[in-house]
């Protein structure tokens, strides 16, 4: 019984440090690519190609002191932030990395995982309500109101994937692509839940939770020290969380995209790996190139372009599933 | 070993369903619904109903509590207003309360009102055949109950449009800017130089 749990613990740290790490250099990736379209250099002094940046940015986050607002709400202050970054990590339990390869591999893992994602919308609300500040309150509202408008998108999209794949499990969703990845019959789909990702992550073009011109910082205004830092590394975690999430459900996950023996022989975690990358790649590309979203666009592109267009892709989904069973 | 975390797990649900109450600040109070709802969806998953703890998830904590949250902490109602409400809201709250107790105890003390005369499929059954969840309960839901199925589906279609037609007014909000006009407005008409 003990060994058991000891061996769980072990697996679950295998997963979570190279994550943690993952999101670290993340963060050097977005700096270093929002440079070289700028013309700049990006982090270049901190070790080699400043290589060690990330870390004397989290030593100086850890270092500083971390300040409680006068009227706050402690405990949901300080409850917000950790719950944030652990639904960041507790969707990996069910990503399958390679073949088998996976933590719990459960038979309602895509439900799962948007279980997970919907819940991301309580840290930054209650942290908006809890510091008891007019910017941060503005930035929470926002948020939870784009994060719901576009989860109703988002799940719309995977029925339609669950039509065709006719399973709720992560790993035969994957197995089910071997023939095609599902990037070619959904490819509309793939668009609008790249967009709808974008919008479920606060990211840019449709960071307007935390507008700086705006609402100064948003939800995490009043925060410091490490708790903005949970904050911020959750934002990372969740990024490469919904670019695992499309890898697996358009992208065919970590097959290789050739039946050809040279792709065969590389392992498929680096297929993997590479195809989340090339994702998040996608992420900053969009956050360098375009302008913030004014809200009641964002609004409108939620509900009246994304909802009526994934609605209509599950229909013509069915009947060409069902006729093709005919 | 499951049964002591059925019990641990209720226990929990039936305590922060009292906080709900009890608690003063309406804002815990919906912190501690949520909380509920989580526990309620973990009791789920250790009968082996993944599906609907899923379900419970997406819909309840995911979707409808964060708008119920959304709305207390907008209105920013006083912790004297509640209290000064309860007296006047307890009679109607134990009628309710007898009935649904008194439903409760109908059902689970007889044992024909559960399944249809002329069904074709039980969900025992579907679920000894060794099918997971979720397919069972779709085999289950769209066929012997599927009329059922497609009413409440028309409930809900209802009550949603009958909320729209409560909120919509007519009156234009001269802020919003419709995309297509903004996107015909002619540079030479906007632009002066003098």
């Amino acid at each position: 019984m003990f060994f058991e749990i000891l061996i769980i613990v072990f697996k679950i740290l295998l997963i979570v440090i190279p994550l943690l790490l993952f999101i670290a250099y993340l963060t050097y990736f977005e700096r270093k690519v929002i440079g070289a379209i700028q013309l700049r250099k990006g982090p270049n002094v901190v070790g080699p190609f400043g290589l060690f940046q990330p870390i004397a940015d989290g030593i100086k986050l850890l270092t500083k002191e971390t300040i409680f607002p006068d009227n706050s709400n402690k405990f949901i202050f300080i409850l917000s932030p950790i719950l944030t970054f652990t639904l960041a990590l507790i969707g990996w339990a069910v990503i399958p990395i390679d073949y088998k390869l996976v933590l719990a591999d459960i038979n309602v893992g895509v439900m799962y995982i948007f279980a997970i994602s919907s819940l991301g919308v309580y840290g930054i609300i209650m942290a908006g309500w809890a510091s008891n500040s007019r910017y941060a309150f503005l930035g929470a509202l926002r948020s939870a109101a784009q994060m719901i408008s576009y989860e109703v998108s988002i799940g719309l999209i995977i029925i339609s994937v669950l039509i065709t794949s006719g399973s709720l499990n992560l790993t035969e969703i994957v197995m089910k692509q071997q023939n095609m990845w599902y990037l070619i019959p959904h490819f509309p789909m793939f668009v609008i839940f790249f967009i709808s990702t974008l919008a479920e992550t606060n990211r840019a073009p449709f960071d307007l939770p935390e507008a700086e011109s705006e609402l100064v910082a948003g939800y995490n205004v009043e925060y410091s020290s490490m708790s903005f830092g949970l904050f911020f590394l959750g934002e990372y975690g969740n990024m490469i969380l919904m670019s695992s999430m499309s890898t697996i459900l358009f992208l065919g996950g970590w097959l290789p995209p050739a039946d050809i023996n040279f792709f065969q022989n590389i392992p498929g975690f680096i297929w993997f790996l590479l195809k989340v990358t090339f994702l998040l790649f996608l992420f900053l590309w969009v956050r360098a190139t375009l302008p913030r979203y004014r809200y009641d666009q964002l609004m409108r592109l939620g509900w009246k372009v994304f909802l009526p267009l994934s609605l209509a892709w599950i229909i013509i989904t069915s009947s060409v599933v069902i006729y093709l069973q005919n | 070993m499951t049964l002591y975390f059925f019990y641990f797990f209720t226990f929990i649900v039936i305590l922060s369903s009292f906080l709900v109450i009890f608690v003063s600040n309406p804002v815990h109070s919906v912190l501690f619904l949520i909380f509920t709802f989580f526990n309620a969806a973990i009791i789920f998953l250790i009968f082996k109903a993944e599906f609907l703890a899923m379900t419970l998830l997406i819909v309840y904590v995911g979707a409808v509590a964060v708008l119920f949250l959304f709305v207390v902490m907008m209105l920013n109602i006083s912790e004297s207003v509640i209290k000064e409400g309860f007296l006047r809201y307890f009679p109607f709250g134990l009628l309710l309360i007898s009935i649904f107790l008194i439903e409760l105890f109908m059902i689970f003390n007889s044992d024909k009102v559960i399944f249809p005369e002329n069904g074709f499929l039980k969900i025992n059954e579907i679920m000894n055949l060794g099918m997971d969840n979720t397919k069972s309960l779709g085999l289950f839901l769209y066929t012997d109950y599927f009329i059922i199925f497609q009413i409440s589906g028309f409930l809900l279609l209802l009550a949603m449009i009958g909320a729209i037609v409560l909120a919509h007014s007519d009156i234009k909000n001269p802020k919003s800017i419709s995309p297509i006009n903004q996107k015909n407005v002619d540079k030479k008409t906007i632009i002066k130089l003098n």
